[in-house]
């Protein structure tokens, strides 16, 4: 009576509202889009009315910084008036207590704050901005005394590949109640300093294994990851929402600009939220149903676990490789 | 055996292929609609499907009742053997448990 999975529609759409930000990290995946035309406060609410009709649940705020979005809470208010639950990515630097508050009032179900390292010097470096780090604190804080839901992303890089576990008692203080690691993303500038801040295969290896021992360890901090090729460990037992990659089989993205796209993190549109049918998108774009139907090639063909990750992260395949269906490049396997 | 629902599980109504569902079993095409998952749930990062039978199912529990009573409905509904229909439910209660949608009252 329980069946494998087949939505009519997305669970999750990620979505930007503007791509302008207050910060210019090393990282960033959409820097480089902050000249794409943005659609104006009505043409959003328009957006989440098509939302809503999908029945479409969760709607996360990214960009760009949603906090300096004029609008911001007006949308959030309507977004949940329509029965959205709404959450935002923010580096937590505009946040004071009355922003606190702003957002609480708007109904955020959860806010999500950027910190790549348990360190200040190297958080402040990693994201070219001085004073970052203790801003990103204090915003926890703040939303903590306000009773809003957080959690902390944290991208991984060869800069804190081996201390980042000295971020827990800092969380701990601060009520976090989830870490998300995220795989490094070679889109943007995330592919132009790739070669400094990127880790190799067997280093992703190493790295998750010890992720994987301080998620055991832990009671009440959740560490959740993004990288299908985590399912290659044995000894990660988490039972995956889809196997492989969750873009266009869960989520999909929408640009500042309307433009859709599998994720964020793949310069691949397929059509327009305002001008196309979405629901016949997701039923039969062909590229969601590549994403979908993946092809083993190279040595995936002769991999055993295979089924466990259908090729790993796709956007950074198709972004190093120029091919859905290749190996992920950070994939150990045949390497060690 | 009593359950309930669990605190936070969110859940939609697959409203395509409950229609598929709705008319495969109007054709007959019992298989057919008993492979479509219709109603989504989800909780805390974890997510399943129910086909057209585990949604009835599920709906009834939402109701204080005792899975012997649920099981004495479904039944007298189909014409089925009470004990074959019990072991089928407990098994998808147990599921639903484990997964953390159901809770023990």
């Amino acid at each position: 009576m329980t069946k494998n999975l087949f939505l009519n529609t997305p669970l999750t759409i990620n979505l930007s509202l503007s791509y302008r930000c207050n910060f210019n990290c090393h990282h960033c995946y959409s820097r480089e889009q902050t000249k794409e035309t943005e659609l104006t406060f009505e043409q959003h609410k328009k957006v989440v009315d098509i939302l809503s009709q999908w029945k479409v649940p969760f709607l996360n705020l990214g960009g760009g910084e949603p906090l300096i979005v004029p609008y911001l809470f007006d949308y959030v208010r309507y977004a949940s008036s329509k029965g959205l639950h709404v959450s935002m990515n923010s580096n937590g630097f505009l946040v004071d207590k009355d922003k606190a508050k702003e957002i609480k009032l708007a109904g955020f179900k959860s806010v999500g704050i950027s910190i790549d390292s348990p360190y200040e010097e190297e958080h402040d470096s990693f994201r070219n901005r001085k004073g970052s780090f203790k801003k990103a604190i204090e915003t926890l804080q703040l939303l903590a005394e306000v009773d809003v839901k957080t959690t902390v992303s944290m991208v991984i890089t060869k800069f804190n590949q081996h201390n980042f576990s000295d971020i827990i008692p800092l969380l701990e203080r601060c009520k976090v109640k989830q870490l998300f690691l995220h795989n490094y993303k070679c889109t943007g500038f995330g592919y132009k300093n790739m070669e400094v801040f990127d880790l190799t295969p067997l280093e992703w290896k190493d790295f998750y294994k010890r992720a994987i021992e301080l998620k055991h360890s832990l009671k009440d901090i959740i560490i959740s990851f993004d990288d299908p090729i985590i399912h290659l460990l044995p000894e990660y037992n988490d039972r995956p929402l889809v196997k492989g990659s969750t873009c266009g089989k869960l989520s999909l993205n929408i640009h500042a600009n309307g433009d859709i796209s599998p994720c964020g993190f793949m310069p691949v549109t397929i059509g327009n939220i305002l001008r196309d049918d979405i629901i016949l998108l997701w039923k039969d774009s062909p590229i969601l149903n590549t994403l979908r139907n993946p092809v083993p090639q190279g040595k995936c063909t002769s991999c055993g676990i295979y089924e466990n990750c259908l090729g790993g992260c796709k956007a950074r395949t198709y972004m190093l490789t120029g091919d859905f269906h290749n190996p992920d490049p950070h994939c150990w396997k045949g390497g060690e | 055996m009593k359950v309930s629902i669990a605190e936070e599980v969110f859940e939609r109504v697959e409203e395509d292929n409950l229609s598929q569902a709705e008319q495969a079993i109007t054709k007959g095409m019992y298989e057919e609609a008993e492979a479509l998952g219709v109603l989504t749930l989800i909780k805390a990062g974890i997510m399943t499907q129910l086909n057209l039978m585990g949604m009835n199912i599920w709906n009834r529990l939402k109701k204080p009742v005792t899975i012997e009573d649920v099981a004495k409905d479904i039944s007298e509904e189909y014409g089925v053997n009470y004990e074959e229909c019990f072991c089928d439910i407990s098994e998808f209660v147990k599921d639903l448990l484990e997964k953390g949608f159901l809770k023990n009252d």
